[in-house]
Order: C-alpha cells, then sequence, then structure tokens
C-alpha cells in the first residue's frame, strides 16, 4: 500500500501527538546552504526578517546598498537600509519583482512613477524608502538610476536569491502596464480612475512573472539559487470586493500554489515553508500578534529554526518553546464521515500511538 | 558665575582659558578624557561619578563625585556629541546628494556610464543620521536633566594640520578636496541645533568661522600644543584633535556672552 512506508511526517495524527509537530521534517532543502554563501533577500514585509536572520549567521547577506557607516538602526530602517539587499523596498507581487529586474538591465525609468506629494518627489517605485521625498526631479531619476545599477550588479555576486510573494493584489498604470507596490495617492502621486487600474493576478500571471523573473537572474548569473517563501501576513485591506479574509486565502493561496509548482519542476528553486509554520492549525494563533496580521518574534523565530536547523553547517537559531497542548479525545461533536481519515492506520503503530 | 564644566578631555581647552582668565566665574570641573555614559549617574538633578577611573580623575581635581547641579547658575558642556569625524565617518562611502561631490555624483548617475563608485545618500537621510546620533548622546541626555541652563561646546573640528599629514585622514581630506566642508559643517551644525533646541534652557555655541578653515577645520594655530586635562600636560605636537587655550579663550568670549543673554527655549521663546 502507498502510505504504509511513509514517514510519521506524513501523516496528521502523529504530527499532532508530537510536541513540535515535527517541525524538523517539514522542510528538507534542495538547495544546501553553506557558511560564507552569498544570500540576496527581497519581497514583502516579512522578508525583512531574511535579511535580518541571514545577517547574524554564518551566510553573508548581500548589502548592494549598504547603510551609511554610523547611521543608526531606527534611522536606518526608516530609510530602507537594511531590510533587503536593496533599498528596493517591499516588493510585494511577481510582476513587482520582474519589473524591477527589467528596469534594471539598463537602468530603465517610467515617467508614471516620477510622483509629486507637495513640494518633493516621490518614487512611485519605491515611495517609502525616502520618507523626506527628493527635492528634485532630477535627484529623484539619479537615484533611481543608481539604485537600478546596484541591483544589476547585485545579482552577478549572489549565491542565493530568497524572494518571499506577497500579494497577488496590485495597482498598474492602465496604458503602460507599470505596477506599483502602493496605490498611487497614498505616498505620493495622484489616484486617478481613468489611469489607474487594480490588478488581481491568478495563478497564470504570477506564475509568469516569477518565470519570467527567474530565467532573467538566471541569464545574468547561471549558477544563481532561488528560495521561496510566501508571507503569511495577512492582506491590510483587499480592492477586490471580497471579504479580507477571503481575498486573503486567495492571494496566499495562488502565491503558495506557484512557489509550489516552480520548487516541484526546477532543482535550482525550493520552498521553505515558513507560511505553514506561522499560518497553520498546529499553532492556531500563537505566531501572530493581537491584530491576528503581524508575526511575533516568537514566530519569526520558529521559522528561522527551521530554515536553519535544515542546513547543519550553518549552525542553529534556538528555537522557542513550542509544546503543543497535549490532545484530548473529547471533540466538540461527531466526526464528519470521511474515508480520508481511514489513511491514518497506516501510519507506523509507534506513531499512531 | 557659578558655572559646571562636564565633559571630555575638551574640557581642557576651557580650564586652561578660564585659568588665565577667570573673569570672576567660578568653575567646577566634572571631567575626564573620554567620558561615556557609563562612567556618570544623573537624578533629580544630582550628578554622580560611579567609574572609579572618574572618581579617581576628580580626587585629583579636587572635584566632589556627587555635584547637586542646582548649586549652578549654568552648566557647560564640553564634546560628548558627535564630532566631525562621525560626520565625515557617515559620509563615507556613500555621495550626499546636495554637497557639492553629491551635485557630481548625481550627474554621473544620470549618464549612461558605469555611475557612481559610491551609493548616493539624500542630504535628509545624512541629517536624520546625524540628529538621532546627537539626541542619543551624552551631551544631550545630560542636557535633558540638567535644573538649570546648559550651553553645549561641541568638540572643534579638526586643525588643518592634517591636511600635510600624508596617509593620514583620507577621508577628511577628500572632504576638503571636493569642497564638501562647508556643507559638513552646516549639517553638523543643524544636528546639534536641531537637538538641542528642543531641550529647555539649553542652547550650543557653534564654532566660528573665523577659527575655522575650509570651513569644516579648525585653523592649526588654534590647535596647536593643546592642554591635556591631567595638570600640566600637553597633547602630542601631531595631536589635531584637541584645541588649545587661544581657541578655549575664544570660545569662553562667546559663553560668556551667550551666558548674559537669555536663553531661548521651547517654553521661553
Amino acid at each position: 500500500m502507498p502510505y504504509s512506508a511513509l514517514p510519521p511526517q506524513a501523516f496528521w495524527k502523529p504530527c499532532r501527538a508530537a510536541g513540535d509537530f515535527h517541525l524538523d521534517a517539514l522542510y528538507t532543502p534542495k538547495v544546501a546552504l553553506r557558511p560564507g554563501m552569498r544570500i540576496a533577500t527581497a519581497g514583502s514585509c516579512f522578508a525583512q526578517n531574511i535579511a535580518t536572520y541571514v545577517r547574524a549567521s554564518a551566510l553573508e547577506l548581500v548589502e548592494a546598498e549598504p547603510a551609511p557607516a554610523l547611521m543608526p538602526p531606527e534611522v536606518a530602517r526608516r530609510y530602507g537600509y537594511g531590510l533587503f539587499s536593496a533599498r528596493y523596498g517591499n516588493i510585494y507581487t511577481a510582476r513587482q519583482l520582474r519589473q524591477l529586474l527589467e528596469d534594471a538591465e539598463d537602468a530603465q525609468l517610467h515617467e508614471e512613477a516620477l510622483w509629486r506629494r507637495g513640494d518633493v518627489w516621490v518614487d512611485g517605485l519605491r515611495p517609502n524608502v525616502e520618507p523626506d521625498g527628493f527635492t528634485s526631479e532630477e535627484e529623484l531619476c539619479a537615484f533611481r538610476r543608481d539604485h537600478l545599477r546596484r541591483v544589476r550588479a547585485m545579482f552577478d555576486t549572489t549565491d542565493v536569491f530568497v524572494f518571499t510573494l506577497g500579494l497577488t493584489e496590485c495597482w498598474a498604470d492602465r496604458d503602460s502596464g507599470l505596477v506599483y507596490p502602493s496605490v498611487p495617492g497614498v505616498l505620493g502621486g495622484r489616484f486617478d480612475p481613468e489611469r489607474h487600474v487594480f490588478v488581481n493576478q491568478g495563478f497564470a500571471e504570477v506564475h509568469e512573472d516569477l518565470t519570467e523573473a527567474i530565467a532573467r537572474l538566471r541569464r545574468w548569473n547561471p549558477r544563481i539559487k532561488v528560495l521561496l517563501t510566501v508571507s503569511p501576513v495577512p492582506l491590510t485591506a483587499t480592492a477586490s470586493g471580497a471579504h479580507v479574509l477571503a481575498a486573503t486565502t486567495y492571494s496566499k493561496s495562488v502565491l503558495r500554489a506557484v512557489a509550489g509548482d516552480l520548487a516541484a519542476l526546477d532543482a535550482g528553486i525550493d520552498y521553505v515553508p515558513s507560511y505553514e509554520i506561522i499560518t497553520g492549525t498546529p499553532f492556531g494563533a500563537r505566531f501572530y500578534n493581537d491584530n491576528l496580521r503581524t508575526v511575533t518574534s516568537e514566530g519569526v523565530a520558529t521559522v528561522m529554526s527551521v530554515f536553519f536547523g535544515a542546513h547543519p553547517e550553518l549552525g542553529g537559531v534556538p528555537r522557542p518553546d513550542l509544546a503543543l497542548p497535549s490532545a484530548t479525545s473529547r471533540q466538540d461533536r461527531q466526526d464528519d464521515i470521511c474515508e480520508e481519515a481511514l489513511l491514518e492506520a497506516f501510519a507506523a503503530p509507534e506513531a499512531r500511538a | 558665575m557659578r558655572l559646571c564644566l562636564i565633559g571630555d578631555s575638551h574640557a581642557a581647552m576651557l580650564i586652561a582659558a578660564h585659568r588665565a582668565d577667570p573673569a570672576g566665574d567660578a568653575l567646577t570641573i566634572f571631567a575626564k578624557p573620554g567620558l561615556a555614559a557609563s562612567d556618570i549617574a544623573v537624578e533629580d538633578g544630582i550628578l554622580r561619578a560611579v567609574s572609579e577611573d572618574l572618581c579617581k580623575r576628580l580626587d585629583g581635581m579636587g572635584t566632589s563625585d556627587r555635584l547637586d547641579l542646582r548649586d549652578f547658575d549654568a552648566i557647560v558642556i564640553a564634546g560628548l556629541v558627535p564630532s566631525a569625524f562621525a560626520a565625515v565617518r557617515l559620509q563615507q562611502g556613500h555621495a550626499v546628494s546636495g554637497w557639492p561631490s553629491g551635485a557630481r555624483a548625481l550627474a554621473r548617475a544620470l549618464t549612461d556610464g558605469p555611475g557612481t563608485p559610491r551609493p548616493l545618500m539624500t542630504r535628509s537621510a545624512y541629517r536624520a543620521a546625524l540628529v538621532a546620533l546627537t539626541k542619543s548622546s551624552l551631551g544631550a541626555t545630560l542636557a535633558r536633566s540638567a535644573p538649570c541652563p546648559v550651553l553645549l561646546v561641541p568638540q572643534p573640528f579638526p586643525s588643518d594640520a592634517l591636511l600635510q599629514m600624508e596617509g593620514k585622514y583620507p577621508v577628511f581630506r577628500r572632504v576638503v578636496r571636493n569642497g564638501d566642508g562647508a556643507a559638513l559643517a552646516e549639517d553638523l551644525h543643524a544636528a546639534y541645533n536641531s537637538v538641542f533646541r528642543k531641550i529647555d534652557g539649553a542652547s550650543c555655541l557653534l564654532q566660528s568661522t573665523d577659527t575655522r578653515s575650509h570651513d569644516c577645520l579648525t585653523r592649526a594655530d588654534l590647535m596647536r600644543a593643546g592642554p591635556r586635562l591631567a595638570e600640566g600636560g600637553r597633547q602630542e605636537s601631531d595631536d589635531i584633535l584637541h584645541g588649545n587655550a587661544t581657541l578655549g579663550a575664544v570660545l569662553w568670549a562667546g559663553l560668556r556672552q551667550r551666558l548674559r543673554t537669555p536663553v531661548e527655549t521651547t517654553s521661553n521663546p
């Protein structure tokens, strides 16, 4: 029988019985990381944690736009330094990543992303990295071109690129298709319903954008490996018309499916299950803050303990105490009739206990 | 006036100048080279030395290791805020847009060539960093807990003798060569003012332009043979960090003028 030789982590019940849900077995890397490997990071807000842990590890974080020496950390963060490998700000969507890499190839600027906010200019493609804005259009353009050059160059020396997929929803320029990380009018620019359109990407679009982005990276650097993760942070708001919970489920499902599909078919792409650890039912909502949206430091530490624990040469990250409450036989209602539950019988006897 | 001088090695030039001309001001000295937050404690207007090193130094100067700051008409803080060296280090790996060299870097970034060797940094980011460093400095901490008016005398700009020191201070020389000295001094002074003007009763005595050269250096004649805090000591002949009694006298003139002027505070505009 196909299930009879499977390890305990293939069955829910023995995982439930284990104190930590067999987390160590959740991630079996295809891409082995060794001390000194150069890691570049990008993605949504949750990806900022990866840079922090990589920096503290035996890996080397690629820093294409490092914070100035002596700049206090809180100032550096406010100005977009040190959050990722370059000052691109949050890259929420696969389309945004693809667009950034395309722009980086030839330091391309987009007139529709040169925003105004009062007297200052704002880079519409990373509107949060200069909180006070730029003093002139010329300054904005120079900074963007400088940024793009450094983004392009950093991939030449990157061994592994870690990208965290965050959203499927974004806003785009109707004519050019350019996508923005935030809706025009919030951090700068002006929202124009005739010009700005809401986009909610589906599986095929995300798949194509990510595939194209990775293909470009490989043209630049054929040795580069890619680690994909999906942000467990729910949407702050949805413009899809759906309830935000349904929109979050849709968005994360699409991203998770794309990441899984790409990783399954490509030896140079791996998936790191941070999403499962944080959002999975085993730990309920314990890894979320009271807003049930942002992730606690315990949650981040748990993800990193699984990640670094799977790469023994890197040394570990201590895992928080995760003891699950023991399962009781009491249930609040009768189980649904479920043929799949019969598979439980194939778990190894010691695991069934 | 009864003045309390709290500071690091840069207090020495003020001490030397005061000895030469006390002008009726009684000066209590609470200083040691490299004075750090871990050396002192301030609570309810009481300043205490908590490190053995500082206690020993104070003993040598005849100062009590416990001062009630309410006993003074004003406090003078010497050093204890980010210096020009911090300002230079902060831009060492970057090109600050808005500075003369930054303007050239900006123009270069806009070409199709290889771009700028150093990443660009906005002047806003640069100033924000200087302000944050100043805000968290021991000088600002002391000023916030002082029960009387406070005057900050920052570390002087280094001596322009460094321009003759081949192989040393290359970044400072680069700042001067690029014509960035004025911008650097302006940003550093703006950071001091931004922090200290928000502290009730506090103000800064910024180094006047006639004591400077290249805007961000001090004339060598005002830095030569600077005194040490230790009685009778002199700085090394190649020291470029410390002002001498002449600079101290210039600063005292400014201090006395300022002390006779009501301090502009947020509560007393």
